[in-house]
């Protein structure tokens, strides 16, 4: 009932590695560094340790049913009602998180760059090209992440390569101080943005089936993107400091704005920015693109598309409102997110994943 | 008003896009389905531009998720 998605397991993979990067590069810093003080890297590299853990759930929730969505399986697996049920969560679930980001790309817009703008302009135009390029489908936003990573790459070295001088090892001592609860917080809120959300590329199936080849691309993508926010963390805190870091809304564009060469290379914040963008618009499209799928799913409507341009306006309006201010913004990210996401990411996969052994060992007694 | 308007004019045009061709292929279902969103998508942000309060989605989770992220925190810190 659905046509075939046909893009490479290179093409997944780095899909999933720019929807790792997305939000986590910008504001993981400042959260880590909030919780384990100099030690802010430690949880970095344990989630992404336990974000390995969570792909290979996913991989083998995926590998039991390798033609289906996230959809299609969920009804195979609970049945009809309760299988809808659990659907319509994950499709809120992936539609509260693209309103999230395009609140947060308003916000930090607003805030940092271009202050006089009035933030629906902004809203509106990023939501138009996010349902531009679901319009257009999978295939075409995979392509233009292919397109995009180097210019990923290149950016993110800059980032990395030119502050180094600038860092100060004292700012990461006395190392291994911090006890194990913040520890595990950090990891926990850093698995919470990295690696959880991830489970929304099950409403992907490239070319018809998952294969071993997209379960491997799975595993690379999250790796390397967690090897890219452990560098940024750390650089971040060498550079600025466990303190500065932390009482930063943004933490690597802080870091942005004071590195360079002086007199040659100066103001290289917005490239910071613009990796950003690009990482975020892929993040938001495959939430959009989940989302919107996972309705017609649900709904039966062999096209997707129809439902795209009213989901857009919808998008539209509830990002304007979803966050009141910076404040509860701050406070839902660490107290509701969590565990909002830990019952998508974690909690749900694991008991589909039971319910399905079972149900499998079941039929091979009969 | 004068962005209420605005928000008619883009439903307007997104009916123009979508609505002839589900017609010519005769797909009632679609139809019905498409307008059905597109009535929430133009009152939600009709009500949106004009200021009105409507609660976020995030104050329902974080009610649901309350008692959870309390138990959580507390045997975290």
């Amino acid at each position: 009932m659905h046509q075939k998605v046909i893009i490479s397991s290179s093409q997944f993979a780095i899909l999933v590695l720019l929807n790792t990067i997305g939000t986590t590069i910008l504001i993981v810093p400042a959260g880590l560094a909030s919780e384990a003080k100099q030690d802010a890297w430690i949880p970095a590299i344990l989630g992404v340790g336990l974000g390995l853990v969570v792909i290979s759930l996913y991989n083998s929730l995926g590998g039991m049913f390798p033609q289906m969505t996230l959809v299609e399986y969920c009804e195979k697996i609970l049945g009809k009602w309760m299988g809808i049920t659990v659907s319509i969560g994950f499709i809120f679930f992936s539609f509260i998180g693209a309103t999230t980001l395009i609140w947060l790309i308003g916000n930090f817009l607003v805030t940092q760059i271009m202050p006089e703008s009035p933030v629906i302009t902004i809203h509106a135009f990023f939501v138009l090209i996010v349902i531009m390029g679901v319009r257009l489908g999978l295939e075409p936003i995979a392509r233009s992440a292919e397109i995009f990573l180097p210019w990923v790459g290149i950016f993110f070295l800059l980032l990395v390569l030119l502050p180094i001088s600038d860092s100060n090892l004292e700012n990461i001592q006395p190392m291994f101080d911090s006890e194990v609860k913040p520890i595990l917080r950090g990891a926990l809120s850093f698995l919470s943005v990295a690696t959880l959300p991830l489970i929304i590329f099950h409403m992907i199936v490239p070319n018809g089936q998952r294969s071993k080849d997209t379960n491997k691309a799975f595993y690379l993508g999250s790796l390397i993107g967690g090897v890219v926010l452990i560098s940024i963390t750390l650089l971040t805190l060498l550079v600025l400091g466990p303190g500065l870091t932390a009482r930063n809304l943004y933490p690597s564009f802080a870091l942005a704005k004071k590195v360079g060469i002086k007199g040659v290379v100066e103001r290289i914040e917005v490239i910071m920015a613009i990796l950003w963008f690009i990482t975020i618009y892929y993040k938001t499209s495959i939430y959009c693109y989940a989302s919107i799928k996972g309705l017609a799913q649900l709904l039966s409507l062999k096209d997707y598309r129809i439902l795209s341009l009213p989901f857009g306006m919808i998008l539209l309006a509830v990002s304007l409102i979803v966050y009141p201010d910076v404040v509860y913004e701050a406070e839902w990210d660490v107290k509701t997110w969590i565990p909002f996401t830990a019952t998508f990411g974690i909690i749900l996969p694991a008991f589909l994943y039971l319910v399905a052994v079972i149900k499998k060992r079941k039929k091979a007694k009969n | 008003m004068l962005k209420v308007l605005g928000v008619v004019v883009i439903t307007l045009l997104i009916i123009w896009i979508e609505i002839p061709p589900m017609k010519k292929q005769n797909k009632k279902k679609e139809i019905w389905m498409f307008s059905i969103f597109q009535f929430i998508a133009t009152a939600l942000l009709s009500l949106v531009v004009l200021n009105v309060k409507i609660p976020s989605p995030l104050e329902l989770i974080r009610i649901i998720y309350k008692p959870f992220s309390d138990v959580l925190f507390s045997l975290l810190s």
